[in-house]
């Protein structure tokens, strides 16, 4: 019997000998894709349509995505990365990770968005922070609509609210980041505090309370429009708004990878990434419905547009930072999720 | 004819052909294909990395090249066979070492050829320990002991290595520091919660003072005995101010420990009472355990979390439609304690029934003849004969509700659990360290259970179940008793048509809660992402049932007919992939193949490798039970009968547990589709499965779609399972006249 | 159908060869389970390895197949040295204790399994699976399952499937333990007929004491994993070398006695014995029940009756003496059996007893 398994193996390796001589395809480019996998699948079709080189791609959420450059610090396996929110971008490039490169339609892209992330990373879209509105349930429980943060602190809200664990979502800590930017650190955590006893489930993903108000498990849960939008087309009866007294918003990014492989076809994909063209793929393939960062992208219709709400400021640089955002999740951590309710 | 007698033992100058096959091939695979892939990808290779080609210029290649063809040599020398045994150790253990270093020096993804060359040497190996006398076995046997023994390294011991280390080595520095930050997280466990205006600890220890006097007191009335009451004060205290502190506190520790408990306790409970209603009832209810009892294997974990979400939850169909509430109390322990009780008390039925039929109906008889009451027997004779199985089985539940991870997900209402932290901690925090201390805690809790549960309440266990069941009429339950379990069994089988159905019914309505016109759309809605994951994961989990059963049916054998160094080492290194939960495998397969020359993630053949090494234990177990059910002296008889242990194990052993290996292999088939807590970590959209699609549908919405690809699975399941018994029932009914061959 | 099986009978007659251990022992862990054994089994000859359960009779058989190896020492088959050796390769085949024939597989598939295991030719083996088979005398079940036979053809299908391996010696581990009482006395002696009419080398693993006496050339006492006495049936029944050797072949009166010149003393009862080589002195005076006379009066060793039972063929009672308790098997009184209670003197006959050590 030994004397088989050894002469199956043995054909086995010689018909193994057939695909050993392949080697790595020239013209193609490997991309960690954070959005919606139907985004990443529409750019895999579409790039090489637009330039010849193939595509592929590992789609990451943005978090996963860091882990994993940074696993592959000494030697990357990837070229790009595309899209996902903007501070994993921030840390990979404090980390050296990714580099900033100026890229050819760099004017082309809104100068509001580029000022805010200051070089650290190009923009690929934004999208604007608030809540996705149950209004059968809210009629139902004869309660208005929420207007500020402040106002998801009433207690006639108590076990209607839902938004993201900071921790685990970049969502959350925008939205932590927000408040913090809004009323000042001493009071955004007071409203945090006696907003924990309106909340029902802090989830894990920044999408999921949008989902949960469509099921109607709660009546505010805090997204970012953009993904309020995506369950609204799903056919969720829900409504979306943002905060009057000022919102966050976020910017998606697209960095290139140091050290990548295939360091020009990255920058081709990049620079293709940006266009128009490719842009409004997002909302006509991808299920997504951000503000394209390219000023000539035309903004899908039911995109949500930053001029509808009291955007703020947001200091991407500093509530960026490591230090910054590990001390105020850990606040938060500590003074708001173990709070009885 | 006449001189037809047999030459027997070969003449000990002989070549050895094992010798000289194994190196052959080791040589022609280590020579001919690619040392080195060039990325993730299985079957793109560094160009000029044939064997061939590294020979001029990788030193440690052509060594490890020249120690297989010395192998070979070594096979045709005229030495004593024993004698080319030893060299023929020597050299390919040597070859070992070098390929292992060859690969660590080069960082690169490895080839074909390592992998070729080293199962060579590994055979080598074994070929020189059984030829020099080390090891009183076959080549073939030995060999088998020495790949077992390396993949159970591999993909069992070092990942799980690869998380400990993961947990102390932060940034490359050795430190207990991670420990610290978690434990001293919220996340984790905190007693005393400085938020609250309560004092936990002073209530915690009241109530353990208040629970302590009681017992005591009772302890004192029915004992009469001052050991007694200080046992039971002292016990019955502590318990107390664990549970109370718990019960108090708050945290991933306190939620997983207390839904556990919970879970153990009712699963085990129920489990118990319908094991007595399958063996003992009078009423026609009893057939539905069987069905029912088959459920959750073919269900994936948590798709019951799923369907309370429709029943229980705001929009709940139970809740909102049928009772008019609004409530979310369902969502968090409540429920998930509810699902979790759902998916494991047939697990406990299953151990319990065995319990119960191995019971002596005798003893009952006897006990009732010298006067004693229904329940007296129950107390005296019932329950002690079945203590050890109930213990087993709470802790074995107690196991699978700690290393839970889909219902947690799905409705854990936004709380910290263990099993979910780890998974949290790498895809939302991005902190590989604190996943693994996370890991390292919830590992050494469901370790120290399962020690328990093997070393303490197992062996007793196991006699009971493997026991013969006695032929005696099965004496009836007491009929109000008859009456009410049967009740209490009607409640949860309308429960569990209800969850099914609201499953099947969500696949088919427009929104749940909100639409529930009939639609179609969300089983057209699977094409085609959803059909090709499903047939993605029906083909990888194929791939990988038969290897998880046929590595697990030879362990089962070796380490049952076989005493070799190591043996018990193998056993239990095998068996502990049984109590490692899903997602620190996960994690740790994460941290151990994700670079330098082990880099599998992302790929097909790490999902299978997760697999095959997740199931074996079950296929070990079986293994193990279907070869205890051969008598032994059938092996030795054809060894005798000049047979090698190849031959026997293809001759003798395989057609008598073909049965065991068909449904060995469906059950390992089933639970690769169902599985979710390791291969979460391990999926991509290019390489995804079922489980996590279904769990990605949850996450973004889609409802519909969810529960239209349960029910695919969950259907396909059924008819998978159906098909594996029949034909079961037909292997056994042929097997049927050499099962009466004993007298 | 049936083939002359002269040829098998030939090679088998030729092939038979001693068997030989040289200062052998086994342990297992802690537990020694044969402990320094010299034997030497003729060529040709049936010799059992007797004694009760745990003895390490099983396991010096085991040793001999290449199922269990030494400890210390060697076992050689012929002229060769087979320690080493794995069971495959030493030309001794074995009738297992339960069979051991291979449910899945046909009568004639599990004679033929260890010549397909080899690969003879298939006209070769059915040439020889039938000699075998006619050897044993199992006409036409070629085609039967295991199952569908009585218990002493199973034991003619693993007897056949051993021989037609034409082995150098034949293993038995209690063949007959499966059997019923009345079965068992035929098989044994077919076995034994066979054998004798074979030569062949066999080896006979029991603890069933009238087996071991009726079917074998020498027996081999065994005892906690040593040799207590090697010798013919007759040798053993007539002349024990040691206590346990009366005690477990037949049953044995182990009386207190104290040798004189030219007489024994047992009790009060002193009567005339001589045995070569026995000092005087304290010593055990073995005396089978079927040797003892019972009288009312007269000389011989006074005792009460304490119980008396009617067995058929004998009378069986148990006797209260100063020497004892003595049992004895009475074939004069069974019509008339002695009252419990009753006084009588035990006579014993000079060519019965036989003296052993003081105990």
């Amino acid at each position: 019997m030994m004397r088989y398994v050894a002469l199956a193996a043995l054909m086995l390796a010689l018909a193994g000998m057939g695909v050993a001589q392949a080697g790595p395809a020239a013209g193609r480019v490997i991309v960690l894709c954070s959005p919606a996998v139907e985004w990443c699948d529409a750019l895999k079709a579409a790039f090489p349509r637009a330039t010849g080189i193939t595509l592929d791609f590992v789609r990451m959420s943005s978090g996963e995505a860091l882990t994993r450059l940074r696993a592959e610090r000494a030697n990357p396996t990837f070229d790009a990365w595309f899209g996902g929110t903007g501070d994993p971008h921030l840390v990979a490039n404090e980390e050296g990770l990714t580099e900033f490169f100026r890229p050819r339609n760099w004017e082309e892209l809104r100068p509001e968005l580029r000022d805010a992330v200051a070089g650290k990373y190009i923009p690929l879209y934004a999208g604007v922070l608030g809540w996705a509105l149950n209004p059968r349930l809210l009629r139902e429980k004869n309660l208005p609509e929420p207007r500020t943060w402040k106002d998801l602190a009433d207690p006639r809200y108590r076990g209607l609210v839902a938004y993201p664990n900071p921790t685990t979502s970049g969502t959350g800590y925008t939205m932590l980041a927000t408040m913090v930017q809004v009323y000042g650190e001493r009071e955004a955590f007071e409203v945090l505090k006696r907003i924990h006893r309106n909340v029902t489930e802090y989830t894990r993903a920044g999408a999921a309370p949008g989902v949960l108000t469509g099921r109607g498990e709660t009546a505010i849960g805090i997204t970012f429009n953009h993904d309020s939008v995506v369950q609204i087309l799903r056919g969720f009866p829900i409504t979306y708004g943002s905060a009057r007294d000022g919102t966050g918003y976020e910017i998606g990014g697209i960095s290139l990878v140091k050290g990548a492989p295939n360091r020009a076809n990255g920058i081709a994909f990049i620079e293709w990434a940006l266009t128009p063209e490719a842009q409004r793929i997002a909302s006509e393939a991808g299920e997504s419905y951000q503000l394209p960062s390219n000023s000539k992208t035309p903004v899908p219709r039911v995109s949500p547009r930053f001029q509808d709400f009291n955007v703020i400021k947001y200091d991407f640089v500093r509530f960026g930072k490591a230090d910054v955002r590990d001390k105020l999740l850990d606040r938060w951590l500590k003074e708001v999720f173990p709070l009885p309710k | 004819m006449a001189s037809s007698t047999i030459a027997l033992a070969r003449p000990a100058h002989a070549p050895s052909t094992t010798l000289i096959a194994w190196s052959g091939l080791a040589l022609a695979g280590g020579l001919l294909l690619p040392w080195f892939r060039a990325g993730r990808e299985l079957a793109v290779f560094v160009p000029g990395a044939t064997g061939l080609e590294l020979l001029g210029s990788e030193r440690t290649v052509a060594a490890a090249l020249a120690c297989a063809l010395l192998c070979g040599i070594l096979g045709g020398l005229r030495l004593p066979l024993y004698r080319r045994g030893q060299m023929a150790l020597t050299t390919a253990a040597l070859g070992c070492v070098l390929v292992v270093l060859a690969l660590a020096r080069s960082g690169q993804p490895m080839g074909p050829a390592p992998v070729v060359l080293f199962l060579g040497f590994l055979s080598l190996v074994g070929a020189g320990l059984s030829l020099g006398g080390y090891l009183r076995a076959d080549a073939f046997i030995a060999a088998s002991i020495v790949w077992v023994a390396v993949f159970v390294v591999i993909f069992i011991l070092y990942p799980l290595w690869a998380v400990l280390q993961a947990s102390v080595f932060v940034k490359g520095r050795l430190t207990l520091e991670m420990f610290g930050v978690v434990f001293r997280s919220p996340n984790f466990l905190m007693v005393g919660n400085p938020l609250t205006p309560m004092d936990e600890m002073r209530v915690a220890s009241t109530l353990g003072a208040v629970v302590a006097v009681i017992a005591g007191l009772t302890a004192a009335v029915v004992a009469r005995r001052l050991r007694a009451v200080v046992v039971w004060a002292v016990g019955a205290g502590v318990a107390g101010v664990l549970v109370a502190a718990l019960y108090l506190g708050f945290g991933a520790v306190r939620n997983s420990v207390l839904l556990a408990m919970i879970v153990g306790g009712f699963s085990t409970g129920l489990g118990f009472l319908f094991a007595l209603l399958a063996e003992r009832s009078q009423l026609p209810t009893r057939r539905l355990l069987g069905p029912v009892s088959i459920l959750p294997i073919i269900t994936p974990p948590f798709v019951l979390g799923l369907a309370m979400v429709y029943l229980f939850g705001r929009q709940g169909f139970v809740t909102h439609s049928v009772l008019g509430l609004s409530t979310t109390a369902f969502s968090g322990l409540l429920g998930l304690s509810i699902a979790q009780i759902l998916a494991y008390t047939p697990i406990a039925f299953l151990l319990l029934q065995g319990v119960v039929r191995a019971m002596d109906v005798a003893l009952e008889e006897a006990s009732e003849t010298l006067g004693a009451s229904n329940w007296y027997t129950l107390r005296t004779v019932i329950w002690p004969l079945a203590r050890p199985g109930i213990a087993n089985a709470f802790l074995l539940t107690v196991i699978e509700s700690l290393a839970d991870f889909g219902n947690p997900v799905v409705i854990g209402g936004g709380k910290p659990y263990l099993a979910t932290e780890v998974f949290y901690a790498i895809v939302g925090r991005y902190n590989p360290n604190e996943a693994a201390v996370f890991g390292v805690v919830l590992l050494c809790m469901t370790l120290t259970i399962f020690l328990i549960q093997r070393y303490w309440v197992g062996e007793r266990f196991y006699v009971t179940v493997t026991g013969r069941p006695t032929h005696a009429t099965p004496r009836r339950l007491p009929p109000a008793l008859d009456y009410a379990v049967t009740g209490v069994f009607l409640v949860w089988v309308l429960l569990i048509v209800l969850l099914y159905g609201s499953i099947f019914v969500g696949s088919v309505t427009n929104l749940w809660g909100f639409d529930y016109t009939f639609t179609l759309k969300h089983l057209k809605g699977l094409s085609p992402t959803g059909w090709h994951v499903f047939r993605t994961t029906a083909s990888l989990s194929l791939i990988a049932a038969i290897p998880s059963t046929l590595l697990g049916f030879l362990i089962g054998y070796l380490v049952t007919r076989y005493s070799f160094p190591g043996r018990r080492a193998l056993e239990f290194s095998s068996m502990l992939s049984f109590a490692v939960p899903g997602t620190v495998m996960g994690i740790g397969y994460i941290l151990a193949f994700n670079q330098g020359t082990l880099l599998l993630t992302g790929t097909e053949l790490i999902i299978i490798m997760a697999f095959v090494f997740r199931n074996m234990p079950v296929a070990i177990r079986s293994g193990v039970a279907a070869i205890h059910q051969i008598d032994r002296s059938l092996e030795e008889c054809s060894t005798m009968l000049r047979a090698g242990s190849a031959t026997t194990l293809r001759r003798v052993v395989a057609p008598l547990v073909q049965a065991a290996l068909l449904s060995g292999l469906v059950f390992a088939f089933v639970r690769a589709m169902t599985a979710i807590s390791q291969v979460i970590f391990l999926v991509t959209p290019r390489v995804n499965l079922s489980t996590a699609l279904i769990l990605a549908y949850v996450e973004h919405g889609s409802m519909g779609r969810a529960a239209a690809l349960s029910s695919v699975l969950v259907v396909f399941m059924a008819v998978v399972i159906m098909a594996m018994y029949w034909s079961v029932t037909r292997l056994d009914a042929r097997a049927g006249r050499g099962a009466q061959a004993k007298p | 159908m049936a083939v002359p099986a002269t040829q098998l009978k030939q090679v088998l007659h030729e092939e038979a060869s001693p068997v030989r251990f040289e200062r052998v022992t086994k342990r297992f862990g802690p537990v020694l389970a044969v402990d320094d054994v010299t034997l030497e089994v003729p060529a040709g000859n049936l010799v059992t390895l007797l004694g009760p359960s745990g003895c390490g009779k099983t396991t010096a058989l085991r040793m001999i197949a290449g199922l269990e190896w030494p400890t210390e020492g060697r076992v050689y088959i012929g002229n060769e040295d087979v320690t080493p050796l794995p069971a495959a390769n030493r030309s001794v085949t074995m009738v297992f204790q339960a069979y051991a024939l291979f449910p899945h597989l046909t009568v004639f598939e599990n004679i033929a399994y260890g010549l397909r295991v080899m690969r003879r030719p298939q006209a070769e083996i059915r040439q020889r699976v039938s000699e075998a088979m006619s050897l044993v005398g199992l006409p036409g079940l070629e085609q039967r399952a295991p199952a569908q036979l009585s218990g002493g053809q199973q034991q003619r299908v693993a007897l056949a499937r051993a021989l037609v391996m034409q082995p150098k010696v034949l293993l038995f581990d209690e063949p007959l333990s499966n059997l019923d009482a009345k079965l068992r006395k035929r098989v044994r002696a077919d076995i034994r007929m066979l054998q004798q009419d074979l030569g062949i080398t066999s080896i006979y693993v029991t603890h069933d004491q009238s087996e071991a006496l009726a079917i074998s050339d020498i027996v081999v006492v065994m005892n906690q994993g040593h040799i207590e006495q090697v010798g013919t049936p007759t040798d053993l029944y007539r002349r024990p070398a040691s206590r346990f050797v009366a005690d477990f072949i037949g049953e044995a009166n182990l009386l207190p006695a104290v040798v004189e010149d030219g007489a024994v003393q047992v009790g009060g009862h002193r009567f005339p014995y001589q045995q070569p080589g026995v000092a005087l002195g304290a010593a055990t005076l073995m005396v089978r029940p079927e040797s003892v006379r019972i009288a009312v009066g007269g000389e011989g060793l006074p005792g009460r009756v304490q119980t008396a039972f009617f067995m058929g063929t004998y009378a069986d009672y148990l006797i209260e003496t100063e020497a004892g308790e003595v049992s004895v098997a009475d074939s004069q009184s069974v019509d008339r059996l002695y009252a419990v209670g009753a006084s009588v003197r035990l006579q014993f006959s000079p060519s019965a007893v036989y003296l052993l050590p003081p105990g």
